[in-house]
């Protein structure tokens, strides 16, 4: 017996069990839910162009199904299978992306909810010294990319700059962006209370036609090295002192302090709950 | 100051037209389901 063949007979005694009405609402949701997951997946994405695509697909699917029984076992097996590992090989890295972010915020919930008051001021101190300095460097019109990561950033990014390994004080962020040092242009790697390295090059986004023009390398940097790994940065603009903040691809720019806490105090949860793991 | 910048109406406007693409989105998913369960009961 072939899987065609088994899925009939499976949908035959499904539909005898429960009743065609009830078998048939719950495969249509099942499907709705299951497009609805895979077209905002693609429109997180930029993909958005692909779903009419998907949809004249389908029409001229349904079109060969309908007129050419014969072929009826081959086409529903072959083509969704096709479909399917052409999209999770055009998408690997933000289907990866896509779990992650699940996965994080899971981890974020359940340590909130036991969360301590030690903890809390001493993530506290870190926040303040990071924004202090952003904003410092905001107002004197410093260009800086610090990128917080997870313990999950490669050797070759570490390696292509500076080791560090010291402890997160305002001063020290300053100093290191500061325009005259040789450190100042690359990217700062922080990882939970430590900064592990500064002047490490990033790759660049890949995304040419979503980001503005007026966008140049160091915030390319920023958002490039989101794109491929499950990390936060954080770029003050050297034209213009904006302080921007880019995460999963995406660019969050005129990010002001309450942006900026937000998006560190999110941080140092999901830092704290991979330590725990 | 004259660096201090609000974003609240930007993000305001971000969260409508994500709701209603959202709906929009929606509307084609159900289609698109009638459509593959009618093919399959065929």
């Amino acid at each position: 017996m072939n899987l065609v063949e088994r899925l009939t007979e499976f949908w035959a005694k499904f539909t005898t069990d429960i009743g065609v009405t009830v078998a048939v609402s719950i495969s249509v949701l099942a499907f709705i839910i299951l497009y609805f997951c895979v077209m905002r997946f693609l429109c997180n994405n930029n993909s958005g162009k692909v779903i009419p695509v998907i949809i004249l697909a389908m029409i001229i699917f349904g079109g060969v199904v309908l007129f050419n029984e014969q072929i009826n076992n081959f086409l529903f097996l072959i083509v969704p299978a096709i479909i399917v590992l052409l999209l999770v090989s055009l998408y690997s890295t933000e289907l990866k992306r896509a779990i992650w972010s699940l996965n994080n915020n899971k981890l974020t919930d359940s340590v909130r909810s036991e969360s301590a008051t030690d903890t809390e001021s001493f993530i506290s101190d870190c926040v303040d010294e990071i924004i202090k300095a952003l904003l410092d460097m905001s107002k004197t019109d410093t260009g800086a990319i610090i990128v917080l990561a997870n313990d999950n950033i490669s050797s070759q990014i570490l390696q292509s700059g500076v080791k560090i390994n010291g402890d997160i004080s305002s001063e020290l962020i300053k100093s290191i962006f500061f325009h005259k040092t040789p450190l100042h242009d690359g990217a700062m790697i922080i990882n939970g209370t430590k900064v592990l390295a500064a002047g490490c090059f990033l790759p660049l986004s890949q995304q040419n036609d979503n980001l503005p023009k007026d966008l140049g390398t160091r915030h390319r940097a920023g958002i490039g090295i989101t794109e491929t790994i499950d990390v936060i940065s954080i770029i003050v603009s050297e034209e213009s002192g904006i302080i921007s903040v880019a995460k999963g691809g995406k660019i969050t720019r005129y990010a002001d302090v309450n942006l900026l806490r937000k998006t560190l105090k999110n941080y140092y949860w999901q830092e704290f709950a991979s330590q725990k793991r | 100051m004259a660096k201090d910048y609000n974003n609240k109406e930007n993000s305001e406007r971000k969260e409508k037209s994500s709701a209603g693409k959202n709906f929009w989105l929606l509307i084609l998913s159900a289609i698109m389901a009638v459509f593959t369960v009618v093919l399959i009961n065929l």
